[in-house]
């Protein structure tokens, strides 16, 4: 069973069929019975009648005109990029094609080539180390020398031995020089002269660093006849 | 026996029947991305005067909606690339159609409401002249070309989002689930807005045929 209200909801889809058969029947039955709603209904059908009775409007004759002229220019536009684009395609496929025909031949020679010689390179570097040869004039490689002597001129009287702590400045040249404490002493002023004479005649390498002459200390020692070792 | 119908309601031998010279919406399809320009001129041919009658009716000046067609028509011809076939051919130009009315509507709206036509106040007393015949019943109306001219002004003032649902239905003949492809709404929605709209031109037109009602039982001059 149906009221008004809820068949004048259902009115407009009455009419299109848009209803179920069961609802179809309520409705039916309804409007049977209720003259407003069956009235309702007739002035909802003038509705649609009056609006399918409007006649077509004609499309203007420029509006035909400037469609077709719109079709012609996009179907022009559409086939040169359809164009174009095929264009691009056929020649990066000609190019890959090229490159694959070039390079298919001699990819397994290549790659095998290169992992030969970088194999064989791995060997060799393997055996070179060791050879390198060190010369006495080379510049010295490392960061800090110590200073070393170059000539002597020494005169000690008997076979005794000294040794002692020399300041060599840039030049090579002896400033100073003590003799270290665990290494006894000198025993006379007249030794320690000798000493000092006979070291500002000796010339001395000067000690480096990063390749540049700078002072430093240097233990020497001395064996009777100019027998030197040198600790730096 | 009705014929079967597709997903959207569209009979088949209507949607193949649609396209002469190729056969299918899909082969219609190609032509037009290969830049055909018998695709073209199929598609034109077929849509030009629908997608204008539904343009017209949504914008009601005539050179405003002959623009929003070549708008649409250019949208339809630059996506067509894009379209995937999801929905009808016919429902995706529709939704253009729609969709460009709209927005036609919304910026003339902004736009020219301030502007003062000459013909504006003749315009008005036509329309009141319309109703100048008082002795008709409303099934004469039904049969008078004033009828259809108030059914017209009723319809230029329904509300748009009722007045879209209502000329696809009974004006284009759309199914109701072509309604809700066209108008990206569910088919409950496409129901309210049919009835609603519908609901409002039958009191439109109930206001404006009550005095003729009123009349029609009034005593005749001898001069009638």
């Amino acid at each position: 069973m149906m009221d008004c209200q809820q068949v004048r909801l259902t009115l407009s889809a009455f009419q299109d069929g848009r209803v179920l058969d069961e609802d179809r029947r309520l409705i039916q039955d309804h409007l049977a019975r209720c003259p407003r709603c069956a009235e309702r209904l007739a002035q909802l059908e003038m509705v649609r009648q009056s609006l399918r009775s409007m006649p077509a409007r004609p499309v203007p004759q420029h509006l035909v005109y400037a469609l077709r002229s719109l079709a012609s220019r996009e179907a022009a536009r559409r086939r040169y990029y359809a164009g174009l684009r095929g264009a691009v395609r056929a020649a990066a496929e000609r190019a890959s094609l090229w490159v694959n025909n070039l390079m298919r031949p001699v990819a397994l020679p290549a790659a095998g080539g290169l992992v030969s010689a970088v194999f064989l390179f791995t060997l060799v570097l393997t055996n070179f180390q060791g050879i390198v040869r060190e010369h006495d004039n080379d510049v010295p490689l490392a960061v800090i020398t110590a200073p070393t002597v170059r000539s002597v001129l020494f005169d000690l009287s008997d076979d005794s031995e000294v040794t002692l702590d020399i300041f060599v400045d840039e030049q090579g040249r002896v400033l100073d020089f003590v003799i270290p404490k665990s290494y006894g002493s000198v025993a006379t002023d007249e030794m320690r002269r000798r000493l000092a004479a006979t070291l500002l005649m000796t010339s001395f390498n000067p000690a480096t660093a990063f390749g540049q002459p700078v002072s430093g200390w240097v233990r020497v020692k001395f064996r009777g006849r100019s027998e030197i070792n040198v600790r730096g | 026996m009705p014929p079967a119908e597709n997903q959207i309601g569209l009979p088949e031998e209507t949607a193949a029947a649609d396209w002469p010279g190729f056969g299918s919406e899909e082969r219609l399809l190609e032509g037009l991305r290969a830049g055909d320009d018998a695709a073209y001129e199929a598609l034109i041919q077929r849509f030009q005067a629908p997608v204008f009658q539904l343009v017209h009716r949504l914008i009601d000046d005539p050179n405003e909606a002959a623009d929003v067609v070549q708008d649409v028509f250019l949208k339809v011809f630059r996506g067509v690339t894009g379209f995937r076939g999801q929905s009808s051919m016919k429902t995706w130009i529709y939704r253009i159609a729609v969709n460009e009315a709209h927005n036609r509507r919304r910026w003339f709206n902004r736009h020219r409401k301030a502007e003062i036509t000459l013909g504006g106040e003749e315009e008005g007393a036509d329309r009141t002249e319309l109703f100048s015949d008082r002795g008709k019943t409303p099934y004469d109306w039904t049969l008078h070309g004033e009828m259809r001219t108030a059914i017209e002004q009723a319809l230029e003032e329904l509300n748009p989002v009722f007045r879209s649902a209502v000329v696809l239905r009974d004006l284009e003949e759309l199914s109701y689930e072509e309604i809700a492809d066209v108008l990206e709404v569910s088919i409950g929605t496409v129901k309210s807005r049919i009835l609603r709209g519908r609901e409002a031109l039958r009191r439109a037109l109930m206001e404006k045929l009550e005095p003729a009602r009123g009349l029609a039982w009034s005593p005749q001059t001898a001069s009638d």
